[in-house]
Order: C-alpha cells, then structure tokens, then sequence
C-alpha cells in the first residue's frame, strides 16, 4: 500500500518535469511565506487565526476589515504584515475632521511650474492601514471605500493608478461605540474579510507584558518578501484546483445562507466568488494545490459575517451574525 | 375600544391553478386509459374524443363555457345511447366512461379535479377488462397503474420541468413494482365470493367470436381466418386420434329453407344418460368467453359439471352464460348410442323440410329410391354423389340467394362444411331419413400438455338416426370431398391467406397460446372454488377464508416489511460515483462506531477524527483518506502513467468500503 | 352552505376541532422548537381525496368480485397496495426532520407578522413537499410548501394578520405532507413559543410633532430663525404659526409649513397629554409615529409615560426600546 502511494507520488512528479524548476521556486516562495506569516505571529501574539486570514486576504488580492475593542493590537497587525510583506505602507488615522481629499490627494497650483500638480494622498501606498475608519464622516469613508473597488483613482477628470499589490486593512471599533459611523451595508463587501481579534489568550497576554514593547519588534522586523515574490504567489493562488464537488458544496452553502430564517438577504453571486477566492488562497497558505471544504469552512465566517443582512430583532437579544454564518456552516453537509 | 379587535377575516382559501406540465401528465394518463376502447368506438367518436384531447394540451386552449361544457356532455349521453340504442350494458357503459373522462378535461383547473381525472382513468382501465383478460392486459394493467401513479405524484408536486421526467416515473415505479406482489398476495387470498351479489346479464354478443345458435350456409366462413382461440383441452386418458375428436356444440334441427335452427327440444334435459361408471375418456377443457350457454365435449358427456345440463339432443349447456373463461372437467363415454330418445315430435322436426326449396334435390332423391329404398344404400348414394361429381372445397364460396340446396347440389358445386353438412341432411330428410346438422368444432392442435382449439377449427357435419340399435350416427360429408379437412385439421384445406400460416409464425403463435393458457389456467379462471384448494400442493386439502385472511395478513406484513427495508436504502441519496459512495457509507460507519461526524465535517476533519480514536493505524488511515480526497478535490491528472480512470476508481471504492475500524481496548 | 361544509369535510378538521383532541394533544406535551420530529409525534390519517379515491376502490373491488373479473381485480388491489405502501413515504417525508426555532420582527398594527421556521434535512433524502398551515380561518395559510432536497435547509414563512398592539403569540402550526399520491396527510404540530411584539398602528397623517421640551428644566432649544430648513410640506391642523413658510404659501396658493430643522441637538420628550387624543389608543398610535418621525430626522427624543420613563437618546435599539413601550403599555 505504502509503495502505492510512492509511485503516484513520483508518477506526478514526472508528470511535471518540465515545470520542475517553477515547482521547486515555488517551494520556496512557499516557505517564505511561511517564514512571514511566523514572523508575525511573533510580533501579534495570540492570535494565529487572525494572522492566517490576514495573509490569506492578501494572497486573494482582497482587503480586510479588522474589527475590534482598542488597543487589541490592531495596529500592530497592520504593521507587522508591512514590515514583513517589504511594502510601501502609510497609515491614515481616520477621524471626524478627515475630508476625501486628505485621503486620495489634491491638486496644487505650483508656482514654479505655473499649473496644478496633483499631490497624492496616503492612499498612493501599496499597504494602506486606514485606522479607526468608522470615525470619518460617510463622505471620507466611501472615497476609501470606492479606490478600494475600483483600483484607480479619479481626481480632477483624471485617471490615476493605484499601486500594486494594493491592500488596506481597516480597523474598525465595535458600532455601540459613541462617535462613529456605521460603514455603509452596500459598500462593506467591498472588505473581502472581516477578522475579529479579540483579547489574547492569557499564555499570550503574559508573554505580551514580559516582552519588551512590541514597537522594537516592528523595528527589527525584517522584510521576507517582497513586491515581485507576492505578485506570484497572488498569481499561484488563483491557479488553486477547485473541483466540482467543492463548488457544489460552496454553492450548497450559498443558497443555505439564502435560506435561513434570521437572514433576511443572503449571499450574492459575487460573495460566492469571493469564496472561492479567498479559499484558494487558503489553500495555498496550506501548500495545497486544491481547495478542501475545510478550507472554504476556515474563511466562511469571516466572509459572510459581514455580508448577510440580519433581520432585525431588537426583542429579546441581537444575534450575532457570525454565530449565524456559524449555523449555516454547521447545517450544510460536505458533498 | 381596540378597533382592530375581534376582525376574523374569513379569508377565501383558493388553491392555485395547475401548471401546465400537469395538464399534459393527466392527459396522457386519460388517453392511455382510453386507448383500448378507441379500437371498439365507432370511428367519428374515437376522433372526437383525440381532438378533444389535443385541443385542451394545444397552446389554443381557452375554458368553454359552462353551458357548452354542459351541451357537450348531453350530446355525448345522446350519441352513445343512439349508437347503442339505451345506455345500459358492457360496450354503451365503457364507452360513456370514456367520454365522460374526456370531457372532463375541459374542467380541469386545480389540482382536485387532476385527481379526479386520474381516478376516473383507473375505473375506464378497469372497464376494459370486461372486453379482454388476456396476458397482454396485465401488461397494460402495470403499465396503466405505473403512469397513473406517477401522475398522482406529479400532481402533488406541483408540476415538474421537462429534466424532472425520468425520476418522477422512477418515483412511480417505487409505488408501482412492490405493489404487483403484494397485489398479488391479495389476489389469491383475499376472500372470493362464491355467488355473485347480484345478477349478471348475459346475451350481449358483440364482439364475442364463435359459434351462433343458428346456421345458414356462409356463416361460419368469417371464422376460419379467426386464429384465436376457443379452448383447450387436456386429457388425462390417452388422447383420441385427430378425426375422432368431434367437439359436439349446438344441435340444428330445424331449417326454415335458408337457415338451421335449434329445436326447442334441445333445452330438455334428458332422461337417459350415459353411465358414470362407462365414462372411459376423460379430460379437462378451459373454454374462452362465448357469452352462449353451451360447452363442448367429445360424445357422449357422461360426467359434467354440476351447473350445465344435458339437453334431448345431448347438447351440454351451461346454466349461465360463459362470460369469463371457464374450465370444467368431463368423462365421455364413446361407447354410448343415442338410440332410444326419438320422440314423435323429435322424429317429425327432423324429417321437416319447407316445399319452396331443393325440389331439384327431391327429384334427385326419388331416383335413388327408385334403385335401392334402403336407408344405407340412400347415404352412400348421397356421399358418393359429392365425392364422383366435381365438388370442390373453398372457403371462399360465392353466397347462394335463393334456393341454398339446389344451388349449391347443382350449380356452384363448390363450398365448405355447412354447404354440405346442410346439403346432406336435406338430401336425408328428402328421402325420409331423419337427420340432423350438428356446428362444433373438429380436431385440434396438440400444443404439447394440451390440445389447443382454435375458432378456426369450427365446423358443421350431420347425424342420421340409422335405425333402433344405432340411432343418431355421425356422418360428415365434408370428408368426402376433402379428406384432409378431418385426418389433418382444418389448416390443410384453408389456402387463404397464406402468410399466415408460415411454419414460424405458427410456431410462434402456438408458443404464445401457451403463455395464454398458463395465465387462462392461473389468473383469469381462478376463483373461490379454485381459492379453497390453493394449499393443496402443500397437503392442506381446504383452507376457509378465515384462514386465508390470517394468511394474507401474514403475508402482507411481511412483504411490507421487506418493501419499507427497500425503500430505506433506495430513499437515500445515491451518488453515482462509487467513491463517494463508498465514502458516505464509511461516514456512516464511523458514526456507529461512536466517532461524531457531522454532516459538515470534511474529509480532513474526519480524518483527524479517526487517528484521535485509533492513532495505530494512523499511516492507514492518511493513505486512505489522502487517496479519497486527491480523488474528489485534486486536479485530475494529466499523467501518461495513470491508469484507466475507472479501475481507479473501484479500486478506492472497494478500500473505502474493506476499511474496517480496529476495537477499542 | 350545506354543500360547502360537505367539500370542506375532511377526517382531519374533524378531529381537530374536538376539544377532546386538544387535551389530548396537550397531554402529549408541547412541541417547543427546536426539536427532530419523532416517529411517534408524526400523525397520519387520510385525505378528503383519500377517501374519495378509497370508495371509488371499494366500487371496482365490489365489482370485480361479483363478476369474478380477475383482472379488474388485481388492477384494484394494485391500487390498494400501492396507496398503503404511499402511507409510509408520507410517514418519512416528516420523520426526522430538523424543526429550528422560529423568528419574527416586530411590525406595526396592520402589517403582518412574520413567522420564520427554519427546517434542516439532515437524513441524507428529499423531502418535498411540506406544507406548513395553522388550521386557522382568519390566516391565510395556502399554498405554504417547500421541497428540500438531501441534506439541505430551507425555511417557511406564515404571515399573520396584526389587529392589536402588545404580543402576538404564534399560533399553533401544522407541518404536514401528502406526498407523493394525496391519499393521505402526515403531520406534525410545533407549537411554538415564540411571540411577536406589535407596536401600535402607524398614522398616515400624525400630528406634527412637538415643539422640543419646553419648562423641564430641560435646555429649551429654539430653531434658530435662518438656519435652513429641511423641506416643506402641506400644512397640518395644529401647526403653529411660527411654522407657516408665509413665502412658499403665497407661491403656492395653499398653506404650507417648514419641516422640522434636522439639528442633532434638538430633544423631545413625549408625553401622553401633547397628542391632544382623549382615546389612550390613538394617543398611543401619535406617540408611536412620532418615535418613527423624530428617529427619521435625527432628533434626540425619549418618552415620559406614567410609570415608564425612557431619556433622550437616538438609534434603531432606542427606537425600539420607545415602540416596546408604547406596544405594552397597559397591555
């Protein structure tokens, strides 16, 4: 049995001679990205799932939406993953004051050049890390919030590109907080996944008080990848198998949150595919060439919370919609 | 003070329309159920009735109004009874049935009223059978009850899409195949009545192929070409030869000039039997449905059934008239002689003959007499007048107008067996002979266990009272002029049509009589009598039918058992891919064997599941599993060296299915 | 009359509506959501068609005897066998099935409430066909089904008609089958624990609302004179004269008024007496409207009733908090 399995092993191997040199980078672009997702978790202490959906937004080219009490190490995230990514990365602290221009920029009239030349925002950044955003008034937000769909900028009838990899994790406070705006229903899908970090566990916690502040770690933080190696890895995880039972279980999962009674809109066509993208990259982050349902369960909840719409039931107590993603995982069977 | 308090709406609960789909399901249900009694519907009504059809499933179709629907209904009442004079009886009935279900359709808008049309479809396919219980009904029979059932099942779905077919008759077919045995338990133990309920009418003959109580030469001609059966025997003596066996029916004793009739004597039961004891041939015949009264037997009936009688003229009629096929048993003693019941008034009725015709035949009649006045000198006359003359056999003589004696004796010379049985006897009764035509059939065809008699087997000859010590004596004519039509049966002097009577299709029509005879012998004539003594071949001689029902029971329940088991398994979702067949049963497996695994666990999870319970197999169970899941979410394999992705396949099908769980210590 | 009670007669309501029946169930115990229906808790019994369709047998059976037509009768006992075989794929159309709990929003007097049941297949085979119904006149129940297929979920709706504030409790439901030939009906009861609030009917034309709390001791916020008013409407009796646009009404050759201005520092706090309604009802109903109003255009606003007092505050949760008050209030 155990020679079986050999051969097939090597049987596919041969099978890929050719692409021999592009598998044996691609281990090592695998293990990179191994050794960056350990390095942040040494930076964020405690929370590797959070680390792993972050990475794996980025591989699905998506953003993230990190919601969470202050000081849980928001920030920090954000940081580790620039440091560790070897991006271009700049920060806006979103706050009531903030208008769209301190966002995407502004043209200046030049006296030297006697016209107006465009000053770019923070937002002209490969890693952007839009703090607190539910502190902006709408308006600044959805500027955000529309560069992020559309890739490109568009100032005085002007086309601008934005970099590339483009990638924005927002954080967010809890919406019970006073001072904020709720994002926008319609525009929170534009966040590929919404992750919650919550505290630490304790072992973590009390290694976090032990250890010196965690701003020296970022600053002898090494970049382990960079622009080129993430482009390809964004390029791997698109080619990640998804087989025809696996759609039909993603699609099984679809029409289940279609269905459920505290779910008054379900998932769109277009969360499905973000499914399948975001397990791909999952998949990926696992060095497997093929999505498992378990991968697609590890993303589900942080990709529909924040796209299903609750009905409302102020009754008795508000249900939380990722305990509700929680049941229609748990009441779709795997093909 | 609350203005909206106590507003009980009653509310107008309407069911919806029926969708289109249903429309054609319960259509096609209907115009199966009346596909058979179209073939016996006079031709404009059959049109009507298709039209109809096909105006309510066309894009055209619109809801009549009441009023027309209703003027639509009488017409069809009107026709039928004018077609059938009244309405009462097998063929008006059935046919009213038909049209009542037809017209129904222009009322079907919800889904009671498919059902409704679908309920109907089963009694018009019910009524069929009164027509015929052949082994081809049952066919229809299950197949009529298959789409009836899948139409019931579409109905309370709602409709289906045109991909849904298959697997609503799949459905069907669930219902439909475990209810023929266990229809069939009920068949033959459900408690049969012994005497009807009420009344059965005979005298309907329409359709009915067979022997009429009444001859006139040219008669039986349309039943040479009939190859269907008329019964069949089974001796349980040595079988007489061929030409012995002369299968006596109706006596004819009087002729009005054109046509033989029966006496009214024949109805008499006789004094003077045959004795029991001298019954020395005896056999069983299954006789199919004429709707007459007499059966048939070789001569002369000592043992019959205890519901017929035998008439002066040895005729055995029936009590009732034959309706359903029938088996009965009779001894014959063929020793017997018919010699002591000559009556005066039977002897004047069978000397008889009207003036108005055959006076050239008298002529003929008194020259012999003239040369030798015996009565056996006369017959032999007679008989070799037929044989030294140009006689001729055919079955497609010209119809004689006037005078059926003299014109057939001397001018066409050509005719079959009434020609010269009816010739005969008039030749007879002219010279002072009494004599007699007796119709029946002659022969038969030996079909290995049992002689099969067809209608085209029937045949006419006479009987002359000789004198005191023989009686009536049988003389056929007919084997004068064509000897082969009694050593050989009736196929060797039929010459029309030809290509039917090919050796293989004989063959083959010999071989589907037996299946015929199996299912006449089984199915269609079984009834209380028959019930009482169904345990016999297990030694039980009478079973009542109390016992019968607690064997039914029995029965029931444990078919019923065995159906519920089926449907079990059949119920649950079949993957067509072995693998994952196999997988899911494994799933199953293990959720025996105590290791939770949800509905929503995947492979990996369960596969981690499985090492925590029984981590000395772990290499195992990861090879196992490894292989299941590059096989459902892997990329296929583009390598040269794969083997045949099928082999593959069973071959992770049947480790999935060996993989056996170690017990925990 | 009398024929259209015979159509309607079927086995089911008759026993239904027993009292006997009732206790019985009772007895039985409560089926509170979420739970598997139990092979023991699935009754069955047949159809008004079942019994049509069960004497139409009996005609051929009786006939097919008598003439000792054999093949009539196998035909009947066919159909027999298979309608006693359906019996048991009605049966397991609902055995086994995951009932979930039932949810509901609030709604106003006069819309309909909601009732959402979730039911999960989990035994691995189709269900179709299930019907969900209260056996109830005054609630339009037909024609309420759904199909599941293995190993799927799916969810019911039954609407009820609102005709009072306060709790509506769900009426007892029937999840029934006839599948696959509707000679007979399986079913279920759940008798849900679930209630629905009713806030008090919205008025299509409510008072205006309020000027803010005067002689509270409260901050007495007076719109300032040129800030720019949300919009204009058609004047309402009891409008004050402050409010009149005199502009626009010139223009328009009808009385229009000035929207309330949108600040967020307006605060109202309403009370029983400021809707001028002798009936409690509609008095209730113009304080339910304003809450809907004053949460629309921003206002702080909060509610002073006797023995209920909810302070300013804004939000869909304060919002509701005011409509739960108003909905119970002396109810």
């Amino acid at each position: 049995m155990h020679t079986e399995t050999q051969s097939k092993v090597s049987s596919i191997a041969i099978s890929t001679a050719a692409d021999s040199q592009d598998l044996t980078s691609q281990q090592q672009l695998l293990n990179e990205l191994g050794k960056a997702i350990a390095q942040v978790n040494r930076i964020v202490l405690g929370h590797p799932d959070a680390v792993r959906l972050a990475f794996c937004s980025l591989l699905a080219g998506g953003h993230v939406l990190v919601e969470d009490l202050p000081g849980v190490g928001k920030t920090t995230l954000a940081n580790a993953l620039a440091c560790t990514l070897g991006l271009e990365f700049r920060r806006i602290q979103f706050t009531s004051d903030l208008l769209p221009a301190d966002v995407v920029g502004i043209s200046v009239y030049s006296q030297t050049n006697e016209r107006f030349a465009f000053q770019p925002g923070p937002i002209f950044s490969q890693i952007v890390l839009a703090d607190e955003i539910n502190r902006a008034p709408p308006r600044t937000q959805s500027a955000l919030l529309e560069a992020m769909s559309e890739e490109h900028i568009t100032v005085d009838g002007k086309q601008r590109e934005l970099p590339r990899p483009f990638f924005v994790i927002a954080t967010q406070n809890p919406v019970d907080l006073a001072g904020t705006w709720l994002l926008p229903d319609s525009q929170l899908d534009r966040f590929l996944l919404k992750i919650k970090l919550g505290y630490p566990p304790a072992q973590a916690e009390r290694m976090l008080l032990e250890q010196p502040d965690r701003q020296t770690f970022l600053t002898s933080a090494e970049p382990i990848l960079n622009t080129d190696k993430l482009q390809t890895l964004i390029q791997r995880a698109n080619q990640v198998h998804a087989s025809g039972a696996l759609l039909d279980y993603i699609q099984a999962l679809l029409s289940a949150s279609r269905q459920h009674a505290q779910i008054s809109v379900g998932l769109s066509p277009r969360a499905g595919l973000a499914l399948l993208r975001a397990s791909r990259a999952y998949a990926l982050l696992h060095h497997r060439q093929h999505i498992l349902p378990e991968d697609v369960q590890a993303v589900f909840v942080a990709l529909a919370g924040h796209r299903v719409k609750i009905i409302e039931q102020h009754s008795e107590q508000t249900p939380d919609p990722s305990q509700i993603a929680q049941d229609i995982l748990h009441a779709t069977a795997v093909p | 003070m609350f203005t909206g308090f106590g507003i009980m709406a009653k509310l107008t609960k309407r069911r919806p329309l029926v969708q289109r789909s249903v429309v054609l399901w319960v259509m096609a249900t209907a115009l199966f159920a009346i596909l058979p009694h179209l073939t016996r519907m006079p031709i404009l009504l059959s049109a009507a009735l298709i039209a109809i059809t096909g105006w309510r499933v066309s894009r055209f179709y619109r809801n009549p109004h009441w009023l027309l629907r209703t003027i639509t209904v009488l017409c069809a009442v009107f026709i039928i009874s004018w077609l059938y004079e009244g309405l009462w009886g097998r063929l008006p009935g059935s046919q009213l049935l038909c049209c009542m279900l037809v017209l129904k359709c222009l009322e079907l808008n919800r889904s009671r009223d498919a059902m409704l049309m679908v309920s109907l479809s089963f009694f018009v396919v019910a009524t069929w059978f009164l027509f015929s219980q052949s082994p081809l009904t049952f066919v229809y029979l299950v197949t009529a009850t298959w789409l009836g059932l899948t139409t019931m099942i579409v109905i309370n779905r709602g409709g289906t899409e045109q991909s849904e077919i298959r697997s609503m008759f799949v459905q069907g077919a669930r219902l439909a195949i475990p209810a023929v045995p266990l229809a069939l338990a009920m068949f033959f133990l459900f408690p049969r009545l012994s005497v009807p309920l009420w009344g059965i009418q005979g005298g309907e003959l329409e359709g009915v192929s067979g022997l009429s109580n009444s001859m006139s030469p040219g008669d039986i001609s349309n039943l040479f070409i009939d190859d269907g059966p008329a019964f069949r025997v089974t001796f349980s003596d040595p079988q007489p030869s061929q030409s012995e066996l002369y299968w006596r029916g109706p006596v004819l004793t009087r002729f009005d000039g054109k046509r033989w009739t029966q006496s009214i004597y024949s109805s008499v039961v006789t004094q003077i039997k045959p004795e029991r004891e001298n019954a020395d041939l005896s056999y069983e015949i299954e006789l199919e449905p004429h709707r007459r009264q007499w059966l048939f037997a070789l001569d002369y009936p000592a043992i019959y059934p205890g519901d017929s009688r035998l008439g002066l003229d040895y005729q055995l009629r029936s009590i009732r008239p034959v309706s359903n096929v029938r088996r009965y048993q009779i001894s014959s003693d063929t020793s017997f002689r018919d010699n002591r019941a000559l009556n005066s008034t039977l002897l004047n009725e069978s000397l008889r003959i009207p003036d108005h015709v055959g006076r050239r035949a008298r002529r003929l009649v008194a020259e012999w007499q003239a040369q030798d006045d015996s009565t056996n000198a006369i017959m032999q006359r007679a008989l070799h007048h037929f044989r030294d003359n140009p006689f001729f056999y055919r079955l497609d003589a010209l119809p004689l107008l006037d005078d059926p004696i003299d014109e057939f004796l001397f001018d066409s010379k050509v005719g079959y067996c009434e020609h010269y049985a009816s010739a005969f006897t008039f030749l007879m009764r002219a010279a002072g002979i009494p004599a007699r035509v007796v119709t029946g059939y002659q022969g038969g065809f030996d079909n290995g266990e049992y002689f099969l008699v067809r209608q085209s087997d029937a045949h006419a000859w006479a009987e002359v009272w000789l004198d005191d010590e023989h009686g009536w004596t049988r003389v056929d004519p007919t084997s004068w002029v064509a000897p082969n039509r009694v050593q050989q049966g009736s196929r060797a002097v039929v010459d029309v049509p030809n290509w039917l009577h090919a050796p293989w299709l004989v063959d083959m029509r010999n071989q589907v009589d037996k299946i015929r005879h199996w299912w006449n012998k089984n199915i269609v004539s079984f009834n209380a009598n028959r019930q009482s003594r169904l345990l016999q071949p297990w030694g039980i001689e009478r079973v009542d039918q109390r016992q019968l029902l607690l064997l039914l029971i029995v029965l029931s329940v444990i078919i019923s058992a065995i159906v519920f088991w089926w449907y079990r398994r059949v119920d649950h979702i079949q993957h067509v891919d072995p693998v994952v067949r196999a997988y899911h049963k494994l799933l199953h497996r293990l959720r025996h064997a105590g290791i939770d695994t949800p509905i929503h666990a995947g492979p990996q999870t369960v596969m981690q599941k499985v090492i925590a319970y029984c981590p000395d197999i772990r290499q195992q169970v990861e090879n196992l599993f490894n292989r299941y899941i590059h096989h459902r979410y892997a990329a296929p394999n583009i390598s040269v060296e794969e083997q045949p992705q099928q082999s593959n396949r069973l071959a992770l099908a049947r480790r999935l299915n060996s993989f056996k769980l170690p017990k925990r210590r | 009359m009398q024929r259209s009670a015979l159509s309607r007669f079927s086995p089911f309501n008759w026993i239904v509506r027993q009292p006997r029946f009732e206790r019985w169930l009772q007895k039985r115990g409560p089926l509170a959501p979420p739970f598997r229906i139990a092979y023991r808790q699935v009754y069955i019994l047949p159809t008004r068609f079942g019994i049509i369709f069960a004497i139409l047998l009996t005609a051929m059976l009786l006939g097919a005897l008598n003439y000792n037509n054999n093949a009539a009768l196998l035909l009947a006992f066919m159909l027999a066998t298979a309608a006693q075989l359906s019996t048991f794929r009605t049966w397991r159309n609902l055995s086994g099935l995951d009932v979930g709990t039932i949810h509901t929003k609030p709604v106003f007097v006069g819309d309909q409430a909601l009732f959402r049941l979730n039911l999960y297949e989990r035994q691995g085979f189709e269900r179709p066909i299930l019907e969900l119904d209260s056996g109830r006149q005054d609630i339009n129940d037909t024609g309420i089904n759904l199909s599941l297929a293995a190993e799927q979920s799916g969810m019911l709706e039954i609407p009820v008609q609102t005709s009072r504030r306060g709790w509506l409790e769900c009426p007892r439901l029937r999840l029934s089958t006839i599948y696959p030939l509707g000679l007979f009906r399986a079913w279920s009861w759940i008798h849900p624990q679930q209630r629905c609030l009713v806030y008090p009917q919205l008025l299509d034309n409510p008072p205006p609302l309020p000027s803010p709390s005067t002689g509270d001791g409260k901050r007495n916020l007076q719109p300032e004179p040129d800030a720019d008013f949300a919009g204009l409407r058609e004047y309402r009796p009891g409008d004050h004269l402050k409010e009149i646009a005199w502009k626009a009404t010139a223009r328009m050759n009808k009385l229009i008024s000035r929207e309330e201005p949108p600040t967020a520092y307006s605060e109202l706090l309403f009370k029983l007496p400021q809707t001028g309604s002798q009936d409690i009802e509609q008095a209730l109903r113009i304080l339910a409207s304003w809450v809907v109003l004053a949460e629309q255009r921003g206002f702080r606003y909060g509610l002073s009733l006797p023995a209920v007092e909810l302070t300013p505050d804004t939000g869909a949760g304060h919002r509701h908090q005011c409509l739960r008050a108003l909905a119970l209030w002396q109810n």
